[in-house]
């Protein structure tokens, strides 16, 4: 017989412990990316800073505050321990750590991110639902539409039109800033549209693939309701999209950075636009660094939700199911 | 087409120069003389609008072939040597993949600077990672076939089985990604140029006019909705194509969302 401690938990812990070690050398991976995109700047970064202000006396001490004297591996070196130690350098244009102007950032661009998220995949999976069972239908063809309007349009004209319709000619929501609840609708349309174009197609495709199953003809032959059948699909529908969302939530926080700046929203994208006007290197980098780690973190989660999904993945991550 | 039309025979298509000024025309509505009116310094939008659509046609077709050819190589040489040249290969593309694309974009922008030739980098640099994957995944199948192994036990060298035998297996999927990708380019420019970060005005890119269009939204909103309509009948226009193509050259599926 066999032992349910020992045989199942193990494959399920590998499973997580290959994950999270992947991430965390991925996230070393990513730090040294960006620890080198100094290194692309043409000519003396320092000097490309001060500009038309640059003196050699200006430049050198610079240079110095940077770490740009000290050889390649140092500086490398000491990029990664300060990452680790959540030192992600001075901002050279304000004169503050970076990590605390993101900080004062981050939880905006979060707010603005995951309200896009929810009703992306809010919105997508309802119309995706929608076209699958009125497949062939004037509802099938107008999502069908919708999802090809909603990829091909640009998120911060759509930010645009929203503003000029609902702040500018109705005044029903405030054009620009942060404060209420009224201030998120427009931005985070704007940057879930996109998303549940995707996600109404994903959504429909998957649960029309998945509705063929024989499964599910044997769910309906028992006399299941259509709800309970669609309910019983969709779950199973569901991984597929899971894993392509995650994706394109990095396509989601690039637009975040485009969204904030027409609609004045006070998160990371807003600041990345300042930093990249300024030349202020440290936090460009800075920026990046925690974009593309919120981005890893949500692939990671992703990972570890598709083993609540489909036991099958954790099953085989483990190396196959138990003897009996 | 039409946009490809508008973007070879801009000079013929338009009565304006797109740096025309007009002082005394300035910020007026379409009209026969100005078929989408006139920006704040009385420049034609039409002419605008169409001498843009080169510049992002240029950058976005530039970007798509490097990141096709760059992908091509990577994933041609990772899927049939295999061992640690697919894994060292295999881990440079998850690292690319790890950042957000439009943030790598950006980020390569602000070091490098603006200009035609930092955008095509940094779109490339965007692109380049799906090519791989999906030309390695072919090879890595393709490798295993029949007639490969004939090929090989022929004397045919490892070039002349990639690029003759196994490559052509690749070109319908990659039509399909190339397409679907030159939308993608479009706009990702085009959010570039909004954010002031791509070609320096006063290049008229869509991107650039849109923003500036965006001053004047309460009063002349033309401004903004003739550049963003141009990107989305554009981007519509090559996403329908490569779901076209999709259909005819990729019925194994192997390009998917």
């Amino acid at each position: 017989m066999a032992c349910f401690g020992a045989s199942t938990i193990n494959p399920v812990l590998r499973y997580l412990a290959r994950r999270i070690l992947l991430f965390v050398l991925t996230l070393i991976g990513v730090a040294v990316v960006v620890a080198a995109l100094l290194r692309l700047v043409p000519g003396d970064p320092a000097a490309v800073f001060l500009g038309e202000n640059a003196t050699p006396e200006g430049v050198a001490e610079l240079r110095h505050a940077l770490g740009l004297d000290a050889p390649w591996p140092l500086q490398l070196g000491r990029y990664l321990s300060g990452v680790a130690r959540g030192d992600l350098g001075d901002s050279l244009f304000q004169r503050v750590p970076v990590s605390t102007l993101i900080g004062e950032r981050l939880p905006a661009t979060l707010e603005l991110a995951l309200a896009a998220l929810a009703l992306g995949v809010a919105l997508g999976g309802i119309l995706g639902v929608v076209s699958a069972l009125k497949r062939g239908t004037l509802a099938d063809l107008a999502v069908m539409i919708f999802a090809q309007l909603g990829v091909s349009m640009p998120v911060f004209w759509l930010g645009i039109l929203l503003t000029a319709l609902f702040a500018v000619h109705w005044g029903f929501l405030p054009a620009v800033g942060r404060g209420s609840l009224a201030h998120l609708v427009l931005p985070a349309l704007a940057l879930g549209v996109g998303l549940a174009a995707i996600a109404s197609r994903l959504v429909r495709a998957s649960l029309l693939e998945t509705l063929r199953e024989p499964y599910v003809h044997a769910a309906r032959a028992r006399g299941l309701s259509d709800v309970r059948v669609v309910a019983h699909a969709l779950r199973n529908a569901l991984v597929p999209v899971v894993s392509v969302l995650g994706v394109r939530f990095g396509a989601l926080l690039g637009g975040s950075v485009l969204t904030e700046n027409v609609f004045g929203w006070p998160g990371l994208g807003s600041l990345a636009v300042t930093a990249i006007s300024q030349r202020d290197f440290p936090l460009i980098q800075g920026i990046v660094f925690v974009f593309a780690s919120i981005f890893l973190g949500l692939h990671l989660a992703i990972d570890l939700a598709y083993g609540v999904l489909d036991p099958r993945i954790r099953i085989e991550a483990g190396g196959g199911p138990s003897a009996t | 087409m039409a946009v490809l039309a508008v973007a070879i025979f801009a000079p013929w298509l338009t009565v304006h120069s797109p740096e025309d000024m007009d002082m005394e025309a300035r910020l007026t509505g379409p009209s026969a003389s100005h078929w989408l009116g006139t920006d704040n310094f009385g420049r034609d939008l039409w002419a605008r609008v169409a001498f843009g659509s080169r510049i992002s046609l240029t950058i976005a077709l530039s970007s798509v072939a490097a990141g096709l050819f760059l992908g091509t190589l990577v994933g041609l040489v990772s899927g049939y040597f295999g061992g640690l040249v697919d894994h060292v290969l295999m881990r440079v593309v998850d690292l690319f993949l790890a950042f957000p694309p439009f943030i790598l974009a950006l980020a390569l922008v602000a070091v490098l600077g603006p200009g035609v030739s930092s955008v095509v980098i940094a779109l490339t640099a965007i692109f380049w990672m799906e090519y791989a994957r999906l030309v390695r995944a072919i090879t890595l199948s393709e490798s295993r076939r029949d007639y490969v192994t004939a090929a090989r036990s022929l004397g045919a060298s490892h070039a002349r089985l990639l690029f003759r035998q196994i490559l052509p297996r690749a070109f319908g999927p990659l039509a399909v990604v190339a397409t679907l990708g030159i939308g993608t380019a479009i706009v990702a420019e085009s959010g570039l140029s909004f954010l002031g970060f791509g070609v320096e005005p006063p290049a008229p890119t869509w991107g650039w006019t849109l923003a500036y269009g965006m001053r004047y939204l309460r009063s002349h909103m033309w401004l903004s909705t003739a550049p963003g309509l141009a990107i989305l009948l554009t981007v519509l226009g090559f996403n329908l194509f490569g779901d076209g193509l999709q259909d005819r050259l990729d019925p194994r599926g192997l390009v998917r969302d």
